[in-house]
């Protein structure tokens, strides 16, 4: 059996080469049971649209997250206490065990979607394929015949290989938001996604920073380059 | 409600032949099952006994001994024995089925037992500034970076606002640190970088820090 994933950067998966590269974004959820028949219609509409607009291969991911009821807890008792909060000390303590007690047995579940964009060129009819080599510049057909025909290590990729993925990705970003709230998975969510695949049913995986804001965020515009210094193994 | 419409769908029956025409047998009966593994054992030893090495074995014995004693005792024993609760010829079935078909299911359906266990292999994360801290990472302009985190930078800057512009020049390049804390700032910043310009990323504390 063969690994079912080579390497991840960013929101980039590469899955059975590099070459096999696929996009990973999450979408925003909500509940739609206080929608009309037309709002509920029209989200549908909204994902076919995407679906339609995206020309590639895509996966749906739909999974849930444990909500942690001692991580609210926690957090809860460290919020510094207003000075209202403190002269109702006893009030504060009782309304936080009362909302525990309620959260503890209603097995609160938190729902995730993902979605994965095939960044691989979608494969036409001949004819199509024929007109789209004719249309592309001597620079390109040079790419194209440097991509299949590498002379150096296969297992190698260069910063500007991994800078044209996140290009693509990129791309299929923007045709995906122009129907729904989209944004590019991080790291740490794949991450997330990965090792809950290993732990399934036994538990919540913890990954550090999960639910803390992104540091930094790089403009792509397929000039710039971003080259990683440092990697992360999931073992 | 259930109507019970036959007591053979409550109770284990046991059928036993107490006579024959006339000829009252034993008190206690003798029991039907225990006559089909009698005749079950005769025809055992009758195909045995035409076997080449088993055959010259089971010559030896006296024909009563061999056809009608040792079948009968066989019988009586196998009719009297229950093995978890279950008549011989059904736990027999049941062992026999257990041991000659596949143990390993998958999706509902038999399939061959696994030759061994399949570990996935490492899978190697690079970071593209997602994370919550500041990782080793460096970025060539032009271009801009969003920086969210508190942070030192070293470096050519002009500075307006929340926007820092690396400076146009030879080598041009800017240095980001994380601060001790890190904390996600009230205002991002934007840092705007010329064309050729570089902004080298040091890690923050403990990225280098592999998972597992």
């Amino acid at each position: 059996m063969g690994a079912p994933l080579s390497f991840v950067y960013g929101n980039c998966v590469f899955a059975a080469g590099l070459d096999d590269a696929w996009a990973a974004f999450a979408l925003e959820t909500s509940s739609y049971a206080w929608l009309s028949e037309e709002g509920k219609r029209a989200r549908f509409l909204a994902l076919v649209g995407a679906l339609e607009t995206i020309e590639a291969d895509v996966q749906i991911l739909r999974l849930h997250r444990r909500w942690d009821v001692n991580a609210y807890e926690r957090t809860l008792r460290a919020q510094p206490a207003s000075p209202l909060a403190q002269a109702h000390v006893q009030a504060r303590e009782r309304y936080i065990t009362e909302q525990l007690a309620r959260l503890d047995g209603a097995c609160a579940e938190r729902p995730a979607l993902f979605v994965l964009v095939s960044l691989r060129d979608p494969e036409r009819d001949v004819a199509s394929y024929v007109s789209q080599a004719a249309a592309a510049t001597p620079g390109q057909w040079l790419a194209a015949l440097r991509r299949a025909l590498p002379l150096g290590d296969r297992r190698l990729l260069s910063g500007r290989e991994l800078e044209r993925v996140r290009v693509r990705a990129d791309q299929a970003h923007a045709r995906l938001s122009d129907y729904l709230e989209v944004r590019p998975a991080r790291g740490v969510e794949l991450q997330w996604l990965v090792r809950r695949a290993f732990c399934r049913a036994l538990g919540e995986p913890l990954v550090d920073g999960l639910h803390e804001p992104r540091a930094l965020l790089f403009e792509r515009n397929g000039e710039a380059m971003l080259a990683p210094l440092e990697a992360d193994v999931l073992r | 409600m259930t109507e019970i419409r036959s007591y053979r769908r409550v109770f284990d029956l046991e059928r036993r032949i107490y006579s024959v025409d006339q000829l009252r047998l034993n008190p206690g009966g003798v029991p039907l099952r225990g006559l089909a593994y009698f005749l079950a054992l005769v025809a055992l030893a009758l195909i045995l006994g035409g076997l080449p090495l088993v055959g010259a074995l089971s010559a030896s014995l006296p024909w009563y001994l061999r056809d009608v004693l040792l079948p009968a005792a066989a019988a009586t024993l196998l009719g009297a024995v229950r093995i978890e609760g279950r008549a011989f010829h059904l736990a027999a079935h049941a062992l026999l089925r257990h041991r000659l078909r596949a143990r390993t299911y998958a999706g509902g359906r038999r399939v061959p037992a696994s030759a061994g266990r399949w570990y996935p292999r490492e899978i190697v994360l690079l970071p593209d500034g997602s994370d919550a801290r500041l990782r080793k990472l460096r970025y060539h302009g032009p271009g801009a970076a969003l920086v969210c985190v508190e942070h030192r930078r070293r470096g050519r800057a002009a500075e307006r606002g929340a926007v820092a512009s690396a400076r146009p020049g030879l080598r041009a390049a800017l240095t980001l640190s994380q601060a001790a804390a890190g904390r996600p700032l009230p205002n991002a910043q934007v840092i705007v970088l010329p064309a050729g310009a570089k902004l080298n990323v040091r890690a923050g504390r403990g990225a280098a820090r592999p998972s597992a």
